[in-house]
This record gives structure tokens, sequence and C-alpha cells, in this order.
């Protein structure tokens, strides 16, 4: 992992854990008698976080997995045909991570349900065999829905911790410019949220870890209660 | 900026950034090995070798073929296949593991007989493509000389203009048969590619070596069993008319050149 992204993620982190300690408006986060509303008061919750490895993307799209990423081997595959070799060739392929938005219903202190959509951008240039130069872009993204149950086993005032399991379906769609078509993949999602920290009033940063087929590690974000 | 459009003005800034790496690319495929392999494996042996050794197995079982019933019991079948023959019929047999060869009753080395070899060996282009079954349809033009006159492969039928492919043979050497093979040749793909293959001049020098020690019928007839010692090969790739690369194959007793136009 290269130093500028564990920088940039420190650095991520840091920021949205302090915001979470910004004020918010000051009328709803006040109780009647004029107290500051705690984390677990709240009907509702807007988060957008991003973060972690889309597991199944990377899987289906390039039988790729963390930590065993495909290093393609030139040996592995001689073509055989004057229009296998002559094909615009792949440059290293990227996925933006999981980008989510969720809405999320709290019924009680201690658990809620929540809605989440993700995005992951794919991206992977396709370069001329005979020249060199960029010829064209494969691309894609993945869509997915995913409806979580959100328990939290520590609430105080400005902390919460929960841990929280999600079922859905993602739609991804990689166009690939090389072979002239576009794969459509739907598959389910199962995700687990061993672990993961809220830190603010009505705003909030968190940060979480996750293990499913929507994403592998840690995810981290920002959020508004109301 | 209001400080709540900051946060994801942030994380959008962040996103290329930090964009995890999932694979590392195909790189280019174009290269002077997959030209080689192109050139030797695919180019070569489709005009060269394959139809050579159906002339060369034609060639061997018409000893077999032109003996009457009591002299095909007394003939020593193992040392020509040794894989063992069946019976089709009376004109044709099968060699396990290798081929068909039908004889129609003619003479494999009168002018105009024209024999079919049924190659049913599978030849693997590359790990995820073989041939099957390969049709050879042969003529005899002469004294010792065959020219290949069609081949269905796949259910394609082509047909080869007049001495487009030629199987000469030369006589025999120490554990081995000479022959000599002239042969040229046209490959189209979609997109615009085409390859123009052929033989030096003179052509090409091909032993049949008999001395293998094997003990089937592949064995006996293609891989090591058949080498080109003399001559060269050349195939030029063009696409919309322009030339791409060219991969000239020179053979020697002892070692193959290659000249190609990447290094």
């Amino acid at each position: 992992m290269s130093r500028r992204f564990v920088v940039f993620a420190a650095l991520f982190l840091l920021f949205f854990s302090v915001a979470g300690f910004l004020p918010g408006a000051e009328s709803c986060a006040r109780t009647p008698d004029g107290k500051d509303k705690g984390a677990g008061i709240y009907d509702y919750e807007i988060r957008i976080g991003w973060g972690g490895y889309p597991l199944a993307d990377g899987l289906f799209f390039f039988d790729s997995f963390p930590l065993f990423m495909k290093y393609n081997d030139m040996n592995y595959y001689i073509p055989s045909s004057m229009e296998d070799i002559y094909r615009d060739y792949r440059g290293p392929a990227y996925m933006t991570g999981l980008i989510s938005a969720e809405f999320d219903i709290n019924f009680k202190r201690w658990f809620a349900l929540t809605v989440g959509l993700g995005f992951n951008g794919i991206f992977q240039n396709v370069y001329d065999p005979m020249t060199g130069r960029r010829a064209g872009q494969n691309s894609g993204i993945s869509v997915s829905i995913v409806p979580e149950a959100r328990f939290n086993w520590l609430n105080r005032d400005m902390v919460r911790m929960y841990s929280a399991i999600g079922l859905g379906l993602t739609l991804g769609s990689m166009t690939e410019r090389d072979f002239g078509y576009t794969d459509l993949m739907l598959y389910p999602v199962v995700q687990v949220t061993p672990v993961g920290i809220s830190v603010g009033r009505r705003v909030y940063g968190f940060a979480e870890a996750g293990i499913g087929t929507q994403f592998l590690g840690g995810m981290a974000g920002v959020g508004v209660r109301f | 900026m209001n400080r709540f459009l900051r946060i994801p003005a942030l994380m959008l800034l962040l996103v290329p950034a930090v964009s995890c790496m999932v694979d590392t690319g195909s790189g280019s495929y174009r290269d002077k090995y997959s030209i080689i392999h192109y050139s030797e494996d695919i180019v070569e042996v489709e005009y060269v070798m394959r139809p050579a050794s159906a002339v060369i197995i034609a060639r061997e079982a018409e000893a077999y073929l032109s003996l009457d019933d009591s002299e095909r019991e007394d003939f020593d079948i193992n040392s020509v296949f040794p894989g063992g023959i069946r019976h089709i019929d009376r004109n044709s047999i099968n060699l396990p593991d290798c081929a068909n060869v039908y004889s129609y009753g003619q003479r494999f080395g009168e002018t105009g007989s024209e024999w079919t070899v049924s190659l049913t060996s599978q030849y693997f282009v590359d790990p995820y493509y073989f041939r099957g079954q390969e049709d050879y349809r042969i003529r005899c033009i002469g004294s010792d000389t065959w020219m290949i006159v069609s081949r269905v492969c796949d259910g394609m039928s082509v047909e080869y203009d007049d001495e487009q492919i030629v199987v000469k043979y030369t006589g025999d050497g120490d554990g081995y048969s000479g022959y000599r093979v002239t042969a040229s040749g046209r490959t189209t793909e979609d997109g615009g590619y085409e390859s123009v293959c052929g033989t030096s001049e003179d052509g090409l020098e091909l032993r049949h070596h008999k001395d293998m020690g094997v003990s089937d019928n592949y064995s006996a007839f293609f891989g090591y069993a058949m080498r080109l010692t003399e001559g060269s090969f050349g195939v030029t790739i063009y696409r919309d008319g322009n030339m791409l690369d060219y991969c000239s194959i020179t053979y020697t007793p002892d070692n193959v050149l290659y000249d190609v136009s990447l290094e």
C-alpha cells in the first residue's frame, strides 16, 4: 500500500472525526429544556461514505482478490490469431472503491434500519499495440442497494459503536472497448459490519470495517442526524 | 464554501487520488514471440507440416495397401505403424491415434490418382483451441510428387490452387526418408488482417525419422519424427493492405534462425 494512500486515509479519518465535534444547528440539537441532544435521540440519519475494496466487482470483472491482485503473466496466453496479436491491450485497471449514500431510521437507541445505495466506478485504459498510445478506455459501474440492520451496542453522548448486517443486490456493467462488448452482472450482496464508530451529535463522522461482497476493508464518511 | 459542502467536495477530490488498482493490465501481445508463434506454430503447421504428414502417411500406407491378402499377412506392419492398424475396408485403414487412409483402390504413386488422408489426431493450436479432424485430398502429379487438392477441417473446406502445396519424396538417408516441400498461402481474418506465407523457391527439406523407437502411430508421424532441416519459410502480416510485421524462419540441420520485424 503506498505511503500517499496511508497519509490521505489518515487525514480523511481525522478530518471527519473532528467534524463530529463541530456544533450543528443549535435549535435542532437541543432538547426542549435546552440540553444538547445526544447521539441516540434523533429519528433519522443521512450519511455518505467512501472506502473499501469492492470484492465482488473485483472478482467478477477481473478475477482479482485483495492481496492477490492478478498479475497478468504474458507467458500464460500466447495469441494464435492476427486479431488477437494486434488487439488493443489493457493497462492497469482501477476502481474508485465504494461510494455510498444511506438513509437510516432509528427505531430504538440500539437498533436502526438503513437503506444504502452504493456506487463503484471501474476504469482501465487500452492502448494501440502499434503505437503504444492510449486508444480508449474500458469502463464500468456497479450500483448496489443494500438494506441493513444496525445494532448500536455502545451509546454515549458523542460516541456510538455498532455492528450491522445487510442483504441486497448489485448490478454491475463493464464495457470492454477492446473486445467490443458490455458485461452485465447481477449478484447478491451479503455485507457484515463487525464494528463501526460514529463520533458527533447532529453532524458526525464515522468509520467502520466491512466484510462482504459489497466491500472489504474500511469505510469512512460523514452523516447528519435529524 | 459552506462547511457542509467542503466535506463531500473533499471526498470527491480524494477518490481519484486513492483509487485502488485491481489488475496490472495485459501488456501488448504484439511482440517477437507472438509473431514467431503465429508464423511457426500456426501458419507453417497449416501449410507445411500437417499436409506433408498426410502425404508421408499415405506413402507409407501404400507399402501395405498395395499388397494382396497373402502378402499382407507376412508384412511387418509394426515396422511402419508401431501402433498397429485396423481395417476400415480392403482399401482403407485406420491408424489408431493418427489417421485414416483411403486409397479407393488406386496406387498412390500413379500420376493422377487421388487418396484421402484424415488426420484424426488433435492438434493443439494453443492451450485453448485445438483443430478437429483434417481431411486431406492428395493427388499424384508426377514421379514421387504429390500436391494437396483440398482440406476439410471443422466443417470448413479449402480448395488449394494447383501445386500450391507440393510434397516430393527425395530419397532415404540414415534412418530417415527425405522430402522437399514447397508451399504458399494466404490467410485472412476479420478486421482487415491478412497474412501471406511461402517457402523459399527451393522449398523446405523435411526428414521423416523412422528410428525414433516409438510405440504409437502419432509419435511415428508427428512431433520429433518430422524435422525441417533446410530452407526458409516466411510470413508477412498486413492490415488493410499495410504491412504490420514479418517473420522469416531459416532451417539448418542444427539450428532454426528467426528474422522478425520486432526486437
